[in-house]
């Protein structure tokens, strides 16, 4: 490899290919070159098979800038021997890129995009699985896209659920307690879910999506209906329950049950079921409702939940309010509207765990 | 002046028959492209050297059409003329 060979060289390979002496081939081997060189400037042109043509070249005087000075030169007219390899000889040194053929470059193609294309199996095979644009610039906003058809129905589903019940609907008081809960936990599993799989397949991406969806119906199906929060009354003490409820109100049925010791507990129970029997029951409530503790008249920025909260320390004391009140629409409460808050006691520990089985709201 | 006429001429020279010498020129010739193949320098005094070149790949334009083309790379055999010879050529 790239080893000099001089006419030593090929006076012995010669030798040995014809199988002539060494002084033979030399003689041979020095007359090959002289005469070429000899005929070419004599004739100009000598053809040699398989090696190529020499040609002697005239070059006219032409003006240069001399590469030191700058200053201009007139180069002087001389001959130029050239060489122009035979096509067997350029073929059989250019073998090794036999196969590169000249490739006409269609408008538009520019180096740089070659380079690209060079680079692009690598980057796009996460990329093109994802839609059928081949674009890769399209492909970058076509999963944004995609993301928000799929997270904004997450949004707005649980958005509007929560909006309608915490402000304006205060009945599903339970439901406005899972409901936001289930909300806030499913929309962070989508946008990860989104963002991670931003590369994958379109299946996996539907099959999140559906699930998210499934987890979400399931949750406010679950809260909807209290499969979960049913126990949240019984946890929830009313904070004011055994406060002295106000002169003038049947409360002397209350008052010495609460004060009452405890051999004295069921007669007082006794006597508040029958007070509570005049009042509308939430039917398997933990408490009773037996009397009225105070009328609110309704304002502005007011909701029964708020109410609830204030008065009893849980907004689920709402549906109290709501069935002593026996509001028909308690979605629809007006500003002034009088809302009498009952007052409650603690029922008695059977009833309170059947009342743990289902309880419908009124609609 | 063709190959015959080369071959003619180098018989002659060297007094051997004309089917020897191009038999042996045959041989000289495919002894050389055979170095040049293994990218060897042929450096022959009083004559030149052959030399084999790696030309990269490049894009021209077809300047009537406007065309551009992408050529592949390729290796070239490159002769350069001793000085003798350049001498021989200018002298005349």
């Amino acid at each position: 490899m790239e080893a000099k060979i001089s006419i030593q060289d090929l006076t012995l390979g010669l030798a040995q290919r014809v199988g002539v002496h060494a002084a033979e081939a030399d003689t041979f081997v020095r007359a090959f070159f002289d005469l070429i060189a000899e005929k070419v400037v004599e004739e100009k042109v000598v053809k040699v098979k398989g090696l190529g043509t020499f040609k002697l070249l005239e070059m006219s005087e032409r003006e240069s800038v001399d590469v030191n000075t700058g200053e201009r030169i007139l180069i002087p007219g001389h001959s130029k021997v050239s060489f122009t390899p035979d096509v067997s000889l350029r073929d059989q040194v250019n073998k090794p890129f036999v196969d590169f053929q000249t490739v006409i470059l269609n408008e538009g193609t520019s180096i740089e995009e070659m380079e690209r294309f060079e680079e692009q199996p690598v980057a796009e095979s996460p990329a093109d699985v994802d839609e059928e644009e081949p674009n890769p610039s399209v492909e970058v906003s076509g999963p944004d896209e995609s993301d928000g058809n799929t997270t904004s129905p997450a949004y707005e589903i649980p958005a509007s659920v929560a909006d309608g019940i915490s402000t304006s609907e205060p009945e599903p008081e339970a439901a406005t307690v899972s409901e936001p809960m289930s909300g806030a936990g499913a929309v962070p599993e989508v946008l990860p879910v989104n963002i991670i799989h931003k590369g994958v397949s379109p299946w996996f991406a539907l099959v999140y999506f559906l699930l998210t969806l499934f987890l979400m119906s399931l949750s406010y199906y679950v809260g909807y209906h209290h499969l979960l929060v049913l126990d949240t009354p019984i946890t929830a003490k009313p904070a004011n329950v055994s406060r002295q409820s106000t002169p003038g109100e049947p409360a002397a049925a209350v008052k010495p049950k609460v004060l009452s010791p405890a051999d004295s507990l069921a007669e007082a129970r006794r006597q508040a079921m029958k007070v509570a029997q005049q009042y509308p029951q939430v039917p398997g409530g933990k408490y009773l409702i037996v009397g009225t503790r105070r009328v609110h008249t309704m304002k502005v920025g007011d909701s029964l939940l708020k109410l609830a909260l204030k008065e009893y320390g849980h907004k689920d004391f709402a549906q109290y309010i709501i069935i002593y009140n026996q509001f028909q629409n308690p979605d629809v409460i007006h500003v002034g509207q009088e809302v009498k808050l009952p007052d409650l006691i603690e029922n008695g520990p059977a009833e309170a765990e059947e009342g743990c089985v289902e309880f419908q709201f009124p609609r | 002046m063709n190959n015959k006429e080369f071959i003619a001429g180098l018989a002659e020279r060297t007094g051997l028959s004309q089917k020897d010498a191009a038999q042996y020129a045959a041989q000289l010739v495919a002894d050389m492209a055979f170095h040049l193949e293994e990218e060897d320098v042929l450096s022959i005094a009083g004559f030149g050297t052959f030399e084999v070149k790696k030309k990269l790949e490049r894009v021209v334009v077809n300047p009537g059409t406007k065309q551009r083309m992408l050529v592949p790379p390729k290796l070239v055999v490159n002769y350069k003329p001793a000085t003798t010879l350049k001498e021989k050529a200018n002298s005349k």
